[in-house]
């Protein structure tokens, strides 16, 4: 399979080899230039979700830095999810989010319309699945995004008739469709002989979603070295330095046979940047997202943790100002009031305060998920007084 | 909603809600009069504001009625709030809860506007403590206190003697905790704060009017219960 331009095609590569029951068949080799890494993809303006895991039907609008707070269960991880499989390229970004949520890696299957559709299920809102999916989103240049989730309707069926398992069942593949400007891309997941099968690919968009469970020592490698080939890691090392003073410089070495990302130190020896520190090595794996996606969309689930509370003002410092010079936007979510509170007035500065809003995941009058949008002027006047607004 | 300046105008008006079994309300303060405009915007992001349909601010005349209440309006208007153009006067925009300002002392003592929430509190506790007051007067006359040119100052420093010489307990009590009808140091059920009440009393539902006055909204719809 060619590689999608961006961060999936990395992962992509990494999960087939390791993880997958699945493979893919064929691939878009056309993909819309617009939607590369080197793009002009700007920012995402307008999210549209229909019946899609807890929403039923949001319709949002993004600034170039969004934080969103929200208690749990309140559709956090969910709105970010839509974002992320929205810009994916194949079903198989369904198997990833899976596994973060703490699915196990492998499937194991009877082959039952059931246990095939329970796969599946809780992607619809109220487990609605005759309904589908719609996700959909519009940007600053007036390109648009659109994902379908529904189940074919298959005219043919298949009966494994080699299965000793007594059933009369039919499956339908459930098909992903994406459409990019108007260009329809359908793929879809089915399982034939035993087997998952990913067939067809859509253009991925320049977009990175990183949570607490898929950093990568390997990613960060691949992608400073990616910058570094084209001169363009000397940022990352400057910005690095404004919260770590202790870094001196960042160098790609083979610690094992494997290329590491390990940094210049006072010690008399390169040290793997994970060894320095956690939250060092979780800042370089989010500017490194930053800078390998300009004009992208950077998605960060719970920002705050691993970094010390008296650092948060810097982190977010050099991380706006690595995204304004990137032109990435910033979507990250909190549940720390220290970090909001060094977040607000940054935001509140006043060439970004109106690109900047406090997203809050809550229920509306009748009771559904909906996100509601709060001014950064707000969430500093908030903050700065103290008031609970997570 | 009643925003006040300080927790003063907080137990005041808690004390006189109390009284007056008004219980619609909620009440607190911003801590200046220069902050109502940080405060709202602050408030405006948490997530039961949506439930707060009106909104009253009492701030004090001080020295210039209009350039307290001017003071309150530009802070509204940094803030893209409603926004009266006179106080007790209804304002209503889309999206946001109807806004009001009331100026204390309420009502007015003419000719002179200025003052504070003492100067409303001076009668009550006049009539409460006539001994005392009456010698008050005379030792602020003598300590040159009645001419000061602020009268908010004067009248605070009234308050604050007179509270210290009747609370023999704490001398140094704090204003905040003197509205407690079993201290019967400033009694809120005295006719002179009737004006207030009853501004308190139909505030959700003079909000919820079409009229944008006070004085015509009280007109078709309330006499002033003593």
């Amino acid at each position: 399979m060619a590689e999608a331009a961006g961060t999936f095609g990395v992962v992509l590569t990494e999960m087939g080899h390791t993880l997958m029951y699945a493979e893919t068949q064929e691939v878009s080799l056309d993909a819309p230039t617009h939607s590369t890494e080197n793009s002009h993809y700007l920012m995402i303006n307008r999210l549209e979700i229909k019946n899609f895991r807890c929403y039923k039907d949001l319709t949002l609008s993004l600034k170039r830095f969004n934080i969103l707070v929200g208690k749990s269960g309140s559709g956090k991880t969910a709105l970010m999810e839509a974002m992320f499989m929205l810009g994916g390229s194949s079903p198989e970004i369904y198997f990833r989010i899976r596994q973060w949520r703490g699915f196990s890696k492998t499937i194991n299957l009877t082959g039952t319309r059931e246990q095939y559709q329970s796969l599946f299920r809780d992607l619809f809102y109220n487990f609605e699945q005759e309904t589908g999916a719609v996700l959909q989103s519009s940007d600053s240049e007036s390109g648009s995004r659109r994902l379908e989730i529904l189940y074919a309707d298959s005219k043919e069926y298949r009966l494994d008739l080699k299965n000793p398992e007594p059933h009369a069942f039919t499956l339908s593949p459930i098909n992903f469709k994406w459409i990019v400007d108007g260009r329809v891309h359908n793929t879809s997941i089915s399982f034939i002989e035993g087997k998952f099968t990913i067939s067809g690919a859509a253009p991925v968009a320049p977009l990175a979603y990183y949570n607490p469970f898929n950093f990568s020592a390997v990613e960060n490698a691949n992608a400073f070295s990616s910058l570094s080939r084209r001169f363009r890691s000397t940022s990352l090392v400057k910005a690095i330095a404004t919260i770590f003073p202790a870094v001196k410089d960042l160098t790609l070495e083979l610690i094992g046979g494997e290329p590491v990302l390990c940094v210049e130190t006072e010690l008399d020896q390169k040290l793997p940047i994970g060894a320095l520190s956690g939250g060092v090595n979780k800042f370089v794996t989010i500017a490194l997202a930053i800078l390998s996606n300009p004009y992208g969309t950077v998605i960060i689930d719970e920002i705050e943790s691993g970094f010390y509370y008296a650092d948060m003002p810097f982190v977010w410092t050099a991380l706006v100002d690595l995204c304004m010079k990137e032109h990435v936007q910033l979507v990250v979510s909190t549940h720390s009031a220290e970090f909001l509170k060094a977040a607000a007035p940054i935001l509140a500065r006043e060439d970004i305060s109106k690109e900047s809003q406090l997203l809050r995941s809550e229920l509306d009058d009748n009771g559904r998920h909906t996100i509601r949008r709060i001014p950064s002027r707000s969430l500093e006047a908030a903050t700065s007084m103290d008031f609970e607004i997570r | 909603m009643v925003l006040g300046e300080g927790d003063r105008d907080q137990a005041f008006i808690n004390a006189l809600c109390c009284d007056r079994q008004i219980n619609d309300l909620a009440v607190g303060f911003v801590g200046g009069n220069s902050n109502f405009g940080q405060y709202l915007e602050g408030i405006s992001a948490l997530p039961k504001f949506s439930q707060c349909k009106s909104i009253l601010l009492v701030s004090d005349n001080d020295e210039s009625a209009q350039e307290a209440f001017d003071t309150i309006r530009e802070q509204l208007q940094e803030i893209d709030f409603p926004l009266p153009s006179k106080p007790l006067e209804m304002a209503k925009k889309r999206d946001y809860p109807s806004l009001a300002v009331m100026m204390l002392p309420y009502p007015t003592p003419n000719p002179d506007s200025r003052g504070a929430l003492e100067t409303m509190l001076i009668p009550a506790m006049k009539d409460s403590h006539p001994t005392q007051a009456a010698c008050l007067e005379t030792m602020l006359a003598c300590a040159g206190v009645s001419n000061w040119s602020k009268k908010s100052s004067q009248d605070k420093a009234f308050v604050r003697c007179l509270i210290s010489s009747v609370w023999e307990n704490d001398p140094m009590h704090g204003l905040a905790f003197c509205f407690a009808p079993q201290k019967n140091l400033i009694p809120v059920s005295h006719t002179c704060f009737d004006e207030v009440a009853q501004i308190l009393k139909s505030f959700v539902a003079w909000s919820d009017s079409a009229e944008k006055s006070w004085s015509s909204w009280h007109d078709k719809n309330e006499k002033i219960e003593t």
